[in-house]
């Protein structure tokens, strides 16, 4: 479960970029972020993936207080979500084996399983021919499912992306949209920030939107807009 | 059973990067500016270390040369040289003494030589005392004593010199220039710890957003800190080598350069124990180097949630 409790955030002394935000959403739901620009998706995201500390509120991720936990507890906390960035984040100087190996080696994981892990995830996202290459050799739809591949390598319980499909085409796009359809049905609780009304139009999935900092959640489902489970 | 592990750890060497490191930290310019740096102080470690130990040999070679020895001065007389005689035969048959002579002629002209040259036939003109040179096995308060007693009796004009005066200001010098020499030593290994967190912060500057990645990646702080770690260490032992190997052609030149010295002054040699110098020093710059990256490391991330 993820749980913000009335959270803001802000950089410094400048406004609040997120404002008392609330919601909570159950373990293996399926939510996409929107909103437009300068909303404060990037900032929710960084949250999410406890990438930054809120300045107020309380967020809670899988039964724990993130603010009460230990930094070691943290950094445990972390491995258990994935994250797909817009910007990739690939390491330039790591093949794509070892870029999507990263998770595991920082889990602590054997190379041998690593071996066969990243071996079976980069032939299904159709780069079994490119391990060995240097992300600065692959094209940018290349580079996106070695940064998925990295996300889901893991089997994260909380699975982020941001924009995930912005560089694939819409072949790609929706066969990565069905694996991670696949993810959650496993029990991955999946946020995505997307803009693509493409994929928004096929997944009836409830959408988190954000506009000016402040947190909406619809369904399109019910077509019912509200407050997210404002207390 | 074997087979396995053996296949087990030649794939995971031929998988992962060729480098180790989950953070480019050798792909930057900058890498050398280090090992050059801890090439240069360790080659300044070691001249202050073996300057040190080769000015303590330096001072034992003296205390040991001068602490058993007394040299009893009888004034001239007309019965300097019976006096001088009857006192050298009593201290000859005293306990303790290893020998007891009076100087001759030529140790005379040998020693004033630096003011008379080689003109021995002046020195019999001239009214000279006549000096009586003890040498000691083992100096004691009591022997010492007892010398003086026997020079009390047998030549009471004389002036006995026990080097003590000597031998205290040489000690003080040769005290005070390796308190010195350990002053810089430690000012050394100091500023090595700097530079070491310099470059470890300025590296973690440089990777800030594969650090951030990593972090986010659920990365504990021991993860990341056990990359710098590796670097600063392989960094080190490069530097460490260089340093040693300039050190040692240095320590070489200077040893041929003082045995060619005409024997006036003493020459300086480390003796078998100062060598583990050449171990201790580099033993001493990793674990400073490890230590200083690990903290440094350590302190940085703690600035991250």
């Amino acid at each position: 479960m993820i749980k913000f409790d009335h959270v803001g955030l802000r950089y410094g002394i400048g406004p609040e970029v997120l404002s008392d935000v609330t919601f909570t959403l159950p373990d293996g739901s399926f939510h996409f972020l929107c909103g437009p620009s300068g909303a404060g998706k990037s900032s929710l995201m960084s949250l999410l993936y406890l990438g930054r500390k809120a300045t107020r509120g309380q967020i809670h991720m899988m039964d724990k207080d993130t603010g009460r936990l230990k930094r070691e507890e943290l950094a445990g906390l972390r491995q258990k979500i994935g994250v797909v960035f817009q910007d990739f984040r690939l390491l330039p100087h790591l093949s794509a084996f070892d870029n999507a190996a990263l998770p595991l080696r920082i889990a602590g994981v054997n190379e041998k399983k690593i071996k066969s892990h990243v071996e079976e995830l980069l032939d299904w996202v159709g780069l079994g021919d490119c391990m060995k290459r240097l992300p600065a050799t692959l094209s940018g739809g290349q580079q996106q499912r070695i940064a998925i591949a990295r996300a889901v390598i893991g089997n994260p319980k909380i699975l982020l992306a941001d924009e995930p499909t912005g560089n694939l085409d819409d072949e790609i796009g929706m066969k990565l949209m069905g694996l991670f359809e696949q993810l959650n049905k496993m029990g991955t609780t999946l946020i995505i920030a997307t803009h693509s009304t493409q994929i928004l139009d096929r997944l009836p999935h409830p959408r988190l939107i954000l506009n000016q900092g402040r947190l909406s959640i619809v369904d399109p489902k019910n077509a019912r807009e509200s407050e997210a489970h404002r207390a | 059973m074997l087979k396995p592990k053996i296949h087990n750890h030649i794939f995971s060497i031929a998988h992962r990067n060729t480098t180790g490191y989950d953070i480019p930290l050798h792909t930057r310019l900058g890498t050398e500016f280090l090992v050059l740096l801890i090439a240069l102080m360790t080659y300044l470690l070691l001249l202050a270390a073996t300057g040190n130990a080769g000015l303590g040999q330096l001072a034992n070679k003296w205390v040991s040369g001068l602490a058993n020895t007394m040299t009893i001065e009888v004034p001239a007389s007309d019965t300097a040289i019976k006096q001088a005689l009857s006192l050298t035969e009593k201290l000859q048959q005293t306990n303790g003494i290893k020998t007891a002579k009076i100087l001759s002629q030529e140790d005379m002209g040998e020693m004033l030589s630096p003011w008379l040259g080689n003109q021995t036939a002046v020195l019999s003109d001239l009214p000279l005392p006549t000096l009586v040179s003890v040498e000691m096995e083992q100096r004691t308060d009591q022997l010492a004593d007892k010398i003086s007693s026997l020079v009390r009796t047998y030549a009471p004009s004389a002036i006995v010199d026990a080097h003590e005066d000597w031998l205290v200001d040489l000690l003080k010098l040769t005290n005070g220039l390796r308190l010195t020499s350990l002053v810089v030593f430690t000012l050394i290994l100091f500023v090595t710890a700097l530079v070491i967190a310099g470059a470890v912060r300025s590296r973690m500057a440089i990777h800030q957003r594969e650090l951030e990645l990593l972090h986010i990646m659920g990365a504990s702080d021991r993860y990341v800190s056990v990359q710098f770690i590796r670097y600063i260490f392989s960094q080190s032992i490069k530097g460490i080598f260089y340093g040693l190997l300039l050190g040692v052609v240095t320590l070489a030149g200077f040893a041929v350069y003082t045995n060619q010295t005409s024997g006036t002054l003493p020459s300086v040699h480390l003796g078998q124990e100062d060598f583990l110098i050449f171990v201790a020093i580099p033993l001493l710059l990793v674990i400073i180097g490890t230590i200083t990256a690990r903290q440094t490391v350590l302190s940085v991330l703690n600035e991250m949630p």
